[in-house]
């Protein structure tokens, strides 16, 4: 019942787990797309993020920027505080 | 060893010394804290990159949510990270008041602005996800409501402690604050309970254990410990920032004042 090309896909699938198989969905929801796929249309399929891309890039993007903002933000204070300290001539004794 | 007068002007003035705890030593803390950050930081970019893979390309979609559920392994663990944190400055806040552990107000200080980001991450991307989910932005249901004050909560407490000329009396108000906010906490938690709320209801820590899929219990959990061990790289950093600050202050108002600098 099943084409020697699905057993593959299927063999290939349970070595592999789920990234062979979210790969393959890609391929599929890409050629459904176009008449004829190539890897930069399964890397726009991914993207698309099954048409709600504008809700998902946009939170991850957002945790980026906060996240590493904050982190920034936190070292060039740090980085500040002991220019200041050093500045001001400290031993090292003193500044411990 | 300097002696323990010559901490900075944040010290609670009748500390008494011989109840200090040993970690207490802000000398003793910056070793300690040195010695730590690398591997947390360490921690927290393999955590967050192994996270960032299952939760991108290693999870299935949802069967009715399809790739929205995405939005989940930023939205929930912010939310952990959240509570968790204003928790931990409840915590701070009681050995601040209680036993007047000269760290514990240092600490509070410095998790306050972390909390708030993890708050506002929470909320913004849990409105990404409502939005394609829901189709609303914004719902005025029971836990966005509480999570909401929570981050007003946050925003007051770092509003209170500059709010005064001395910083000791900033640090208890805000102290005080944090405390009587606590009670929040369990609002947000059982607030998908104890009212009809479009949030849905608890799946992970719950009765009966996780309802949720191991393939996505996974990455959710990565990303978990892995904010959790980026608030603690960001908390150590500030807290040095602000001993140092503290040792500045000290160290100035010492060289105003030569005739009776402490040696």
């Amino acid at each position: 019942m099943w084409s020697p090309s699905s057993w593959r896909m299927a063999q290939r699938a349970a070595t592999w787990g789920r990234p062979y198989t979210n790969f393959v969905l890609l391929c599929v929801s890409a050629s459904l797309r176009f008449n004829s796929f190539a890897m930069t249309d399964v890397i726009q399929a991914y993207l698309a993020m099954g048409g709600y891309a504008a809700f998902v890039w946009p939170a991850y993007a957002l945790a980026a920027v906060v996240l590493v903002g904050l982190l920034a933000l936190s070292l060039r204070a740090l980085r500040k505080a002991e220019a200041e300290l050093a500045a001001l001539g400290l031993s090292k004794r003193e500044r411990a | 060893m300097q002696p323990a007068a010559n901490l900075g002007t944040n010290v609670a003035p009748d500390h008494n010394p011989a109840i200090m705890h040993r970690f207490a030593n802000p000398a003793r803390f910056q070793r300690i804290a040195n010695a730590v950050l690398p591997w947390f930081a360490a921690a927290t970019a393999l955590l967050l990159a192994a996270g960032l893979y299952f939760a991108l390309f290693d999870s299935p979609a949802d069967y009715q949510q399809g790739e929205t559920v995405r939005i989940m392994y930023i939205h929930v663990p912010a939310a952990w990270m959240a509570l968790f944190i204003y928790s931990f400055i409840a915590a701070a806040s009681a050995a601040a008041l209680i036993w007047r552990h000269p760290l514990a107000d240092v600490a509070a200080r410095a998790a306050s602005p972390v909390g708030a980001c993890f708050t506002f991450l929470a909320l913004a991307s849990g409105s990404l996800w409502g939005k394609p989910m829901w189709g609303a932005w914004w719902v005025w249901d029971a836990r966005l409501t509480s999570v909401l004050i929570l981050f007003f909560l946050y925003l007051g407490h770092m509003a209170l402690l500059r709010a005064f000329d001395d910083p000791t009396r900033g640090a208890r108000s805000a102290a005080i604050l944090a405390l009587a906010g606590f009670v929040n906490v369990p609002i947000i938690k059982f607030s998908v309970d104890w009212w009809n709320t479009l949030h849905q209801p608890a799946s992970i820590i719950r009765m009966g254990g996780p309802s949720i899929d191991p393939s996505m219990l996974l990455p959710l959990l990565l990303m978990a410990i892995g904010f959790t061990t980026f608030f603690v790289v960001v908390l150590l950093l500030r807290m040095k920032t602000d001993l140092l600050a503290a040792r500045l202050r000290a160290a100035q108002f010492a060289r105003l004042q030569p005739a009776t600098a402490a040696r």
